[in-house]
């Protein structure tokens, strides 16, 4: 499972427990890869919107201009759930070779 | 003179390498990011316009586009090249303009327009040049084709004296007007692809010069008049009708 497989997984996830604005979905995710460039994290949330694992829209901001906000969709719960099954057998596999 | 902000960079940056649905995605969330985070503090964490927008670009897509922008680019210029060194091949001129508009149709996106008119209003530069072209488009032929050569050559010849050599103008409009169509044909893909009118005017202007410059070499030019009269017309039919499905 690569870096890009595990970046993907975390957006997805993210976005499987609320709908979430652009800004806010980098700032998370690049706590967690601080090594990672936030215009790569970005390429990534447009390569999810893109191949419509992910859709977005305007969510109204109490006294400012409307947010775009991202959400999950159907195709987008189908690979997470894929991804997810990869991480847990990568995660057994480490386990069993007492990997901690 | 006023810097040009991270923001307007980046967005000229989508228009030109995404396609115009997705440039349009890209910098609503960009400006929504800038925003939160300031510019200064988004250059250093996205780094150059263009290479924060090629990271998220479809490298084929982006390959595609340039090849079709180098193309029609080439094409254009190529007659601009022949005119400066006074070859002049109508017909030549007319095959490659076809084939800059057939790609220039191809390689942008149609409608559907959410709301036409007003957009075209906010456009004055876009509506002058198209006013300006079609002027010259018309103009032009009147002014050589379409008189009378007798009483033509008194007007040249009341011209001439003054310095002025009318016989001058279509053989530098073609220069200008190529310049300006591959400058249109930029603005059609980051600005706003009705600039494909004035780009498609542009090419018709050029075409239209060169049979002009056919027509008044010809020994006669009376009978030249009457032989490419109607190449002349087809030529500004079919320019013009371009033009305006080129504003859709």
């Amino acid at each position: 499972m690569l870096k890009k497989d595990l970046m993907r997984l975390c957006m997805l996830h993210l976005l499987t427990l609320q709908d979430r604005y652009g800004y806010e979905m980098l700032t998370l995710l690049h706590d967690v890869f601080p090594d990672t460039q936030e215009s790569a994290i970005y390429a990534l949330l447009r390569e999810l919107c893109r191949e419509t694992h992910t859709e977005s829209y305007y969510g109204e901001v109490s006294g400012g201009p409307a947010r775009k906000y991202y959400r999950i969709t159907s195709s987008g719960a189908g690979i997470y759930h894929q991804l997810l099954s990869q991480w847990r057998a990568l995660k057994e596999a480490l386990d069993e070779l007492g990997v901690e | 003179m006023k810097k040009i902000g991270y923001f307007t960079k980046l967005s000229l940056a989508a228009r030109w390498f995404l396609p115009e649905t997705e440039a349009g995605a890209v910098i609503e969330d960009y400006r929504e990011i800038l925003a939160e985070m300031g510019e200064e503090e988004g250059e250093k964490k996205f780094g150059p316009p263009v290479k924060a927008v090629l990271k998220i670009a479809d490298k084929r897509s982006v390959a595609a586009w340039h090849l079709a922008f180098a193309a029609m680019a080439v094409l254009t210029l190529f007659q601009a090249h022949h005119v400066a060194c006074h070859e002049y091949y109508p017909m030549v001129s007319l095959a490659f303009n076809v084939m800059t508009g057939g790609i220039l149709f191809f390689s942008l996106p149609w409608g559907p327009w959410k709301n036409p008119f007003s957009q075209l209003k906010q456009s004055k530069p876009l509506l002058a040049s198209v006013a300006v072209l079609l002027a010259l488009i018309l103009g032009i032929p009147l002014l050589f084709g379409g008189l009378n050569w007798k009483a033509m050559s008194g007007t040249l010849l009341f011209f001439a004296r003054r310095g002025f050599h009318l016989f001058e103008i279509p053989r530098y409009v073609p220069i200008f007007s190529a310049i300006f169509s591959v400058g249109s044909i930029v603005l059609a893909r980051i600005a706003s692809r009705r600039w494909r009118a004035p780009a498609i005017l542009g090419l018709t202007l050029i075409t239209e010069c060169l049979i002009i410059i056919s027509v008044v070499g010809n020994m006669d030019p009376a009978a030249g008049v009457r032989e490419e009269s109607g190449s002349l017309l087809a030529v500004i039919v079919l320019g013009l009708f371009g033009a305006g499905a080129g504003l859709c």
